[in-house]
C-alpha cells in the first residue's frame, strides 16, 4: 500500500492538440510513443515512481501545444463512462 | 434507395395494415408504448385526452430519480448509460442544472427519434420536462439538425405548450454534420463554440452547458421517461428483459420492402422477427449492420435468430447502437457498402486529432481499392487491421474507433468477398447503394 504522502498521478492527453512536435517521446519514452504519423501515443497508467512522475512532468513541460497535463488519480476508482458516440 | 431481387429471393408481401407479429409494434398499433395512439401526428390536445397530462415531479425530484433507477432506464442514443447516474451526476453538483434534448438522430439511416419527433411531439417534450424535474435544471433545450424531418412538428409542439402555460423549452439549431451529435459536441455549439466533441474527461453531467451540470439525453430515452413519469418503473419492466428493462425502437432498412421501418420492440423477439415485419425475406440475409453507418457487420445467419436484447448483443458482440438493423440482400458486395460507409465516415470526421487525420483517409483509399479491385494483395488486409490498431482509442471522440471497427467487421463477415476480389471478381452489380450516405459538407 502507498504512504500517505504518495501519491500516483496520471497523463492526460488531449489529441486534439497535439501537433507532432515529438518532444514528449524524447524525454519521457517510457510512457510517451509516437505513432507512425509522429503524433503522441501516452500511456494511461496510473505512474507511483517518484522518477517516473517527474520525467512525465518534463514531458508535459516541454509541450509547445500543451496538449498533455498531469491530473491526480483518484483514490476511489477512476471516473467511470468513457465519452460514446451517441445517434 | 430502390428494391433489387436479385436471384430466387423476393421480398415478402406486407400489408400496412396489419399490427405486426407478436412482439413488435409500429406507429399506431395495439400494444406500442412510445408509438401508441394514431398513425398521424399527436397535437396537445389529443396527447393528452390519451395519456392525460403528465405529473408533476418538480417538487419531489429524489422520488424520480428512484423511479428511474428502479426502472433499469438506458440511453437509447447507443451509448446505454444508466439515466439515473446520469441525472444522479448532475444532481451531485449545486446550482440549477441544464437538460438537453438530444434529437440530432445522426444516423443517416436511423429513423427512431425522428418517428418520435414528427408524430409524437409532446411525448418528447414531456420526457424533456421530466428530465427537467428530475434533475432540478431550469433551462430545457431540444437540439436538432434544421433541415431535419420532426423539426417543424417540435417546433410546433413548443409553440402549443407555450399557450398552455408549461416552461418554455428551447431549441437550438445544430449543424447538419454527423459528429455534431456528439453530446460534448451539442454542448460546445450551445456554448457559443464550433459543434465538436470535447476532449474526454470533462463530464457534461458535472460541467455541460454555461459550466452547470447538463443532462444530455437522447429524445427516445426522454419519451421512455414521460411514460415511466406516469405510470411508474414496474410498468416499464413488464416489455424487455430483465437485463435491458423496457420497450426498443428499431429502424429496419436495406433490402427490405419497407427501407426506414421503425418497430418498437416490446418482447425479446429475434432480429428474424424485426426483418420480416420491415418486409424483408423470411430467411436469413447475407448480412446485418447493426447499430449505425459506424457500427458491426454480422453476417445473417448468426444475427437471424439473437434476440434484440441490448444488453446480451452487446456482450456478444453485436451491439445494438441507435437500434439500426440494415439487411444486406444476396447479389450485393459487403465490401462495396463498407467502402461507401468508411469514405463517408472519414469525410464526417472532426478533424481535430491527428491520428485519425491521418487514419482514416487511409483506412478509406485501402478499402476502397480492396472494393474496386485495384487492391488485390493479401497485405491489404493486414495494413488496414495494423492502421486501425494504430487509430482505436486515440481520438477525442468515438468516430474513429466506431470507423474501424465497422471495417473490421467488415473484413471477417466478408471473408468470402475478399476471396472473389483478389481473383478480380465481385458478387455485387454495384449499381444503386444498399446503405446510401448523405453528402458530405464540402
Amino acid at each position: 500500500m502507498s504512504k500517505p504522502d504518495e501519491h500516483e498521478v496520471q497523463i492526460v492527453f488531449d489529441a486534439s492538440r497535439c501537433d507532432g512536435f515529438g518532444m514528449c517521446a524524447v524525454v519521457c519514452p517510457e510512457l510517451i510513443t509516437l505513432d507512425r504519423w509522429g503524433f503522441a501515443d501516452a500511456s494511461r497508467q496510473p505512474i507511483a515512481d517518484p522518477r517516473l512522475q517527474r520525467k512525465a512532468a518534463r514531458a508535459v513541460r516541454c509541450c509547445p501545444k500543451g496538449a498533455l497535463t498531469l491530473a491526480d488519480v483518484p483514490d476511489a476508482g477512476r471516473a467511470a463512462g468513457a465519452a460514446t458516440m451517441s445517434a | 434507395m430502390t428494391l433489387v431481387s436479385p436471384g430466387n429471393w423476393a421480398p415478402t408481401a406486407w400489408s400496412g395494415e396489419e399490427d405486426g407479429p407478436e412482439g413488435v409494434a409500429r406507429l399506431g398499433s395495439a400494444g406500442a408504448r412510445l408509438l401508441a395512439g394514431s398513425a398521424s401526428r399527436e397535437g396537445l390536445a389529443e396527447h393528452h385526452a390519451r395519456l392525460g397530462p403528465p405529473p408533476d415531479w418538480s417538487n419531489r425530484p429524489e422520488d424520480l430519480v428512484a423511479v428511474v433507477r428502479e426502472s433499469g432506464l438506458t440511453g437509447r442514443g447507443g451509448g446505454y448509460f444508466p439515466l439515473a447516474s446520469k441525472l444522479e451526476s448532475a444532481r451531485s453538483v449545486p446550482g440549477p442544472a441544464v437538460v438537453v434534448v438530444n434529437a440530432t438522430e445522426s444516423e443517416p439511416a436511423s429513423a427512431k427519434d425522428r418517428t418520435l419527433l414528427e408524430h409524437r411531439p409532446h411525448l418528447v417534450l414531456d420526457g424533456a420536462q421530466a428530465l427537467a424535474a428530475a434533475a432540478s435544471a431550469d433551462r430545457v433545450i431540444v437540439a436538432m439538425h434544421s433541415g431535419a424531418a420532426g423539426f417543424g412538428s417540435i417546433r410546433a409542439a413548443i409553440e402549443e405548450r407555450k399557450d398552455h402555460g408549461a416552461a418554455a423549452t428551447e431549441l437550438a439549431i445544430v449543424p447538419d454534420r454527423y459528429v455534431a451529435g456528439e453530446s460534448s459536441a451539442l454542448v460546445a455549439y450551445i456554448n457559443g463554440g464550433p459543434a465538436l466533441p470535447a476532449p474526454r474527461g470533462v463530464r457534461t453531467s458535472i460541467s455541460g452547458v454555461g459550466g452547470r451540470p447538463t443532462v444530455v439525453s437522447n429524445a427516445e430515452t426522454a419519451s421512455h421517461l414521460a411514460l415511466i413519469a406516469r405510470f411508474g418503473a414496474k410498468w416499464f419492466r413488464e416489455a424487455g428483459t430483465d437485463l435491458s428493462p423496457g420497450s426498443t425502437l428499431v429502424t429496419v432498412t436495406g433490402d427490405v420492402a419497407l427501407p426506414g421501418s421503425v418497430f418498437e420492440v416490446l418482447q425479446p423477439v429475434s432480429f428474424g422477427t424485426v426483418i420480416t415485419a420491415g418486409g424483408g425475406s423470411p430467411a436469413p440475409p447475407q448480412a446485418v449492420l447493426l447499430g449505425g453507418y459506424a457500427g458491426t457487420w454480422v453476417p445473417g445467419d448468426r444475427a437471424w435468430g439473437s434476440t434484440l436484447d441490448a444488453t446480451r448483443l452487446a456482450r456478444a458482440g453485436m451491439p445494438l447502437g441507435c437500434g439500426l438493423v440494415g439487411v444486406l440482400g444476396p447479389g450485393r458486395c459487403g465490401l462495396v457498402e463498407a467502402a461507401r460507409l468508411m469514405a463517408w465516415l472519414s469525410d464526417e470526421r472532426a478533424g481535430q486529432c491527428g491520428t485519425c487525420t491521418m487514419g482514416l483517409p487511409a483506412v478509406s483509399e485501402r478499402l476502397t481499392g480492396i472494393a474496386e479491385g485495384t487492391q488485390r494483395g493479401r497485405r491489404e488486409v493486414h495494413r488496414i487491421v495494423a492502421l486501425g490498431e494504430t487509430i482505436s482509442g486515440r481520438g477525442l471522440c468515438g468516430l474513429p474507433d466506431g470507423a474501424v471497427a465497422m471495417v473490421e467487421s467488415a473484413l471477417s463477415t466478408f471473408s468470402e468477398e475478399l476471396r472473389l476480389h483478389r481473383k478480380g471478381r465481385c458478387s455485387g452489380g454495384c449499381d444503386d447503394p444498399v446503405f446510401a450516405v448523405p453528402r458530405s459538407r464540402p
